[in-house]
């Protein structure tokens, strides 16, 4: 199953690194690549520019528009993302251990949809009491 | 190639239809034969792995519908009937999966081994029966769309897993012990729920110290439980509790088992610290042992207070110390730990505590305004009436 890695970061840290700080950086994100690439489980993944090259269509009932900036100002920011294959959420989450970001940060893992899983299961959808 | 036949048919059926949508769009590839086989062993690999995934997939929610117990009366939890104790062990990791939120992991784990029906765990823990129903559902769901794996954690990830399993038991516990017999036995029932858990998790978890040392915390907490609440179903302070009716045979097996995770602390890797279970255990047996209030030896138990304030930093770890070292040391030495402690403001007990250490100080308006403070956080009518005496008792003066 498909699971999409958002990596989260304090952008402000990352803009402030020396170049050979930087080419460190880069060997880990090749390390760790190589490394999902061996496991079979890499499905795709890139860094993004800061938020400060992001742009915004903001979609409303009343139109859209289009905004400089993310979405929304948050502690932390989207630096990238991966998405993997794994067996199961286990897997992934040790995988996002690996994954080098420098705390404070935050890896969101969210399953990726999939829309040709077998149907509904079970009838405790209907949250029936008492079975 | 492919071993089953019906599959490799299915597959290469697969590959034509992808053929006939992909080719007017992308053109006929240069080697159309090739191009089949190739398309047909990736479809065929994609329906074995669903077909595994699906099979895991259900496994963990059909064990977890399996070991529901039926609505009857006196029906046993699913869990006497198991004869398999690794997967008791599977499921109770699974319900208190981190990725699980904390009351979806109680109500799972009360659910599913607990032997609670659904009613009775929503009555616990005082919300509507379609509220706990819907927050089974979503725990169950989770555990389906994010495919959280059906296993008891390796050697390396049990330390960080296992405190989750405790604390979600130590949860039901302390909901249980809490409880006063106004509201419903069901409560106290709890308390005995979750030893029963403890004492499961012991047997199954035979070397882990902190196992055997929360379920000795339960014991020794339980053992006082008839003592606590008097006739007027007033609040009896532990120094007012009369000792001869604490449960000796819960005080016992309470000691029994910490002497038993002492053991397992001294075993292969030299002598390793106790965690804070069996710290808390240790605290709860000076109190078993002391044969009257006066005889409570305060000073050891600052001692343990200091050592669990070293592995669990909390502010309620640090209110705690602040009282027992208040009887070692007076209410004016533990007046200044306590206003030392940040972030417990809407904390009741942190309240009533600094409320008594004023009164035994001789500070009564100071003592009124915590009471006063107090009153307006506390919501058991037990504890409501206990800290109203103390307030007019100070308020006289």
């Amino acid at each position: 199953m498909k699971y999409l890695l958002t990596l989260w970061g304090d952008e402000s840290s990352w803009e402030s690194s020396s170049p050979e700080k930087v080419a460190a950086e880069m060997r880990r994100w090749e390390e760790i690549d190589a490394e999902m690439r061996a496991a079979g489980v890499l499905v795709g993944g890139e860094g993004v520019e800061p938020t400060s090259a992001a742009t915004t269509v903001v979609l409303r009932d009343d139109g859209k528009a289009i905004v400089d900036g993310p979405f929304a100002e948050t502690k932390e920011q989207l630096g990238g993302f991966y998405v993997l294959d794994c067996a199961d959420l286990d897997e992934a989450i040790e995988w996002a251990r690996r994954i080098p970001v420098d705390p404070p940060g935050s890896i969101e893992i969210r399953p990726v949809m999939d829309y040709e899983a077998p149907g509904p299961e079970g009838a405790d959808e209907t949250g029936a009491a008492g079975s | 190639m492919l071993g089953d036949f019906d599959l490799a048919e299915e597959a290469v059926q697969d590959a034509f239809v992808i053929a006939l949508e992909r080719w007017p769009e992308h053109g006929i590839p240069d080697n159309p034969g090739a191009w089949i086989t190739t398309t047909a062993r990736n479809r065929a690999i994609d329906r074995i792995r669903r077909a595994k995934r699906l099979a895991e997939k259900t496994d963990v929610l059909r064990r977890l519908e399996e070991l529901e117990p039926r609505a009857e009366p006196g029906a046993e939890a699913g869990l006497e009937r198991d004869p398999i104790p690794d997967d008791r062990l599977r499921l109770i990791f699974t319900c208190c999966h981190p990725a699980l939120a904390s009351e979806a992991r109680i109500a799972l784990t009360l659910r599913t081994l607990g032997g609670l029906s659904t009613p009775e765990v929503a009555r616990a823990f005082l919300v509507s029966e379609s509220t706990m129903a819907q927050r089974l559902v979503r725990a169950k769901r989770k555990i389906r769309a994010a495919r959280i794996r059906y296993e008891v954690p390796s050697a390396e990830r049990m330390p960080e897993r296992l405190p989750s399993v405790l604390a979600a038991l130590y949860l039901i516990f302390n909901e249980g012990y809490l409880a006063t017999s106004e509201e419903g036995l069901i409560r106290g029932e709890l308390s005995t729920e979750a030893i029963r858990l403890a004492r499961l998790l012991t047997d199954l978890m035979p070397g882990e110290p902190e196992v055997a040392g929360l379920q000795a915390l339960m014991l020794l907490h339980d053992s006082r439980r008839d003592t606590r609440v008097d006739a007027d179903g007033s609040l009896v302070l532990l120094s007012d509790q009369d000792r001869d009716a604490w449960d000796g045979a819960e005080i016992a097996a309470g000691l029994e088992l910490i002497e038993r995770a002492h053991r397992l602390l001294r075993r292969p890797r030299g002598i390793a610290a106790p965690g804070p279970y069996l710290l808390q255990a240790l605290i709860a047996a000076e109190h078993a042992k002391a044969t009257s209030a006066d005889d409570t030896d305060w000073a050891r138990i600052s001692m343990l207070y200091d050592r669990l304030w070293a592995v669990s930093p909390s502010p309620v770890v640090a209110l705690n110390r602040a009282a027992a070292v208040a009887m070692r040391d007076g209410p004016e030495v533990g007046l200044e730990l306590i206003d030392g402690i940040e972030g417990l403001d809407g904390y009741e007990p942190f309240h009533a505590a600094r409320a008594d250490l004023l009164r035994r100080a001789g500070r009564h308006e100071e003592a009124e305004g915590a009471y006063s403070r107090a009153l307006e956080l506390a919501t058991n009518p037990v504890e409501r009436r206990f800290l109203e005496r103390r307030r007019q008792e100070v308020a006289g003066r």
